[in-house]
């Protein structure tokens, strides 16, 4: 009996490889080229060099949409993170007792909802005339006339947040209990042992042991935050993000030049330079934890 | 004893306000089912806590509009990417846990990086190749790039390294399978908990899925759910009854899978992330 020598691991892992060469790799690489035309989704590509570019950084529409993404951001990550840890603490170190599983499942729930449809479900929630949000406040008497919550250009942002704070705390809850759930208990009880109360026992010992999921939590959900789209463009019905584009995020701005204003190679050029952003933030986490493991 | 009792009343308080805040979770789903029942009138009254009588006619409505066509591709869609995504997945993961190669921490690192690459900088010329080699009026689109998938190779990864014994891929060449063999014949029935799980969760980020979706498909026949709710508004102008039965049957199927395996996908979603 012969058998020829076979290079098994190459078999295994290399149509992983050529699937993504030929469905990553080379539309990354080709958008990078068709960044350096005129393209217009159809007909020639001209080659113009790095004017997109050039004309991209004196856009102040693009400036706009990033210093939106950031501030999105900004007011949900610091709920999200905080209410988070605090939910998986209290869940993780017996505080919680009753209702432990729907108190999971129930705020995980959003996390597998089709953003799509959160994003109409909000605007449904927030309408004006007939939603839900209004009809409450109004009949408990905080407000007297209807807010136009939708329409406001100050509540545009923060709108986004509040839906991106709704979608993730539980996902986050869950991630940072299994992450308390690896360290021993033993450790908390020594802590409260010797004499320190639950919140210092919580802060000089658990936190530190959490660094690196929550170094990763952070990361990943700026990364994820940079890219929403979905929810805003449900909750104002277009790719301008509302009133004055005020919670026109950076991806909406790609998919709006890319896609629906058929400027292709400009639309290509603002995708490459969302990508440096987001890498930047790539970048300081993987030096932050290399920094850790050294 | 006075002290016991104080913090006991504390933590009972904290108990029902965290019950309270996971209710406000799920208050907008309630909302939306109550919705679905009811007709444009009771809604624009602002009788919103009724139940209405119009779930049979919004129920009309969507079918007349032929709605579940849009269901019958997301399923197809959905349940091809899921089975590449995990077979794929499992194939390299195999080869990843259970050979020693050279450089196989480097390529390994690699697979990690293309995680971190989002899709969204070659999406433009995705459509392009798409139209280029005449796959754009398919389906393939959305379901062929699911074969290069790193968070399944990593997770699978994860898993296969302690859950196949390196003596069974022996004793299987002793028996005279080849290694695809062993990798299919014994290797993939033992990871049975893992290929359920990960099903799971590729199958619910395929059926969520909208950006591909949005830019690839034209033709209205061939939406998936996505893409309906996101144009329910042409759909059914001015009946926010049968737009709001419309999203809560897109994300039903969703729910009711994940109220039935809810710690499978949380404890796998869970660990992908912990462990990376």
């Amino acid at each position: 009996m012969k058998r020829k020598k076979v290079c098994w691991p190459a078999v295994f892992i290399s149509p992983f490889f050529i699937m993504y060469g030929i469905f990553n790799l080379f539309p990354i690489l080709f958008s990078f080229y068709i960044s350096l035309t005129n393209w217009q989704g159809y007909g020639p590509m001209n080659y113009i060099g790095f004017s997109n570019y050039t004309s991209l950084l004196k856009n102040g529409a693009f400036y706009k949409s990033v210093l939106n993404s950031f501030i999105i951001v900004l007011e949900a990550m610091i709920p999200i993170q905080t209410l988070g840890l605090i939910l998986a603490l209290l869940l993780n170190y017996g505080i919680i007792k009753i209702g432990k599983s729907y108190i999971r499942n129930a705020m995980f729930l959003p996390y597998v909802t089709a953003p799509i449809a959160i994003g109409l479900i909000f605007a449904t929630l927030f309408d004006q005339n007939f939603g839900a949000v209004n009809i409450f406040l109004k009949s408990v008497g905080l407000i007297g006339e209807n807010i136009n919550w939708l329409h406001t250009e100050s509540l545009a942002k923060p709108l986004v947040a509040l839906v991106t704070i709704w979608r993730y705390v539980g996902y986050t809850a869950v991630i940072y209990l299994a992450g308390l759930q690896g360290i021993s208990r033993d450790i908390y009880e020594a802590a409260k042992v010797d004499g320190a109360s639950t919140p210092k026992a919580v802060i000089h010992v658990i936190l530190p042991m959490l660094k690196p999921i929550l170094i990763f939590q952070v990361t990943n959900g700026i990364i994820g935050c940079l890219k929403i789209f979905e929810e805003p463009y449900m909750l104002f019905g277009d790719y301008k993000g509302g009133i004055n584009n005020a919670a026109q995020t950076m991806n909406m701005k790609f998919l709006d030049t890319a896609f629906k204003a058929g400027q292709s190679g400009y639309g290509a050029a603002t995708g490459y330079l969302m990508f440096i952003i987001i890498m930047v933030f790539t970048m300081i986490y993987f030096s932050i934890v290399n920094r850790e493991n050294d | 004893m006075m002290k016991m009792n104080k913090t006991k009343w504390i933590d009972g308080l904290i108990n029902l306000l965290i019950i309270v805040i996971a209710t406000v979770s799920i208050i907008p789903f309630l909302l939306m089912f109550l919705m679905a029942t009811q007709d444009n009138q009771t809604i624009f009254a602002g009788r919103i806590l009724t139940l209405g009588h119009s779930l049979s006619t919004n129920f009309k409505t969507i079918v007349e509009a032929e709605y579940f066509r849009s269901f019958l591709n997301s399923l197809f869609v959905s349940i091809s990417s899921t089975a590449l995504t995990v077979f794929f997945g499992a194939m390299a993961g195999f080869g990843f846990a259970k050979y020693d190669f050279k450089h196989k921490k480097l390529i390994f690192q690699l697979v990690i990086l293309t995680m971190l690459v989002p899709m969204e900088v070659g999406l433009v010329a995705f459509v392009w190749e798409m139209r280029v080699l005449h796959l754009s009026k398919t389906f393939l689109p959305l379901i062929l790039p699911n074969m290069a998938n790193a968070f399944s190779v990593f997770w699978m990864t994860q898993y296969i390294k302690d859950a196949f014994p390196y003596e069974l891929i022996e004793s299987g060449r002793i028996d005279g399978c080849t290694d695809m063999g062993i990798f299919l014949r014994m290797a993939l029935p033992i990871i049975k908990p893992a290929i359920f799980t990960l099903s799971i969760i590729s199958f619910l980020q395929s059926w969520n899925n909208y950006l591909l979706p949005m830019i690839m498909i034209n033709d209205p026949k061939k939406f998936t759910i996505p893409l309906v709710i996101a144009s329910i508004g042409n759909m059914f102008v001015a009946d926010y009854g049968a737009r709001l039965l419309a999203v809560a049957a897109g994300i039903l199927p969703i729910m009711i899978v994940f109220i039935i395996f809810s710690k499978q996908i949380t404890e796998g979603l869970a660990s992908g992330a912990v462990k990376g």
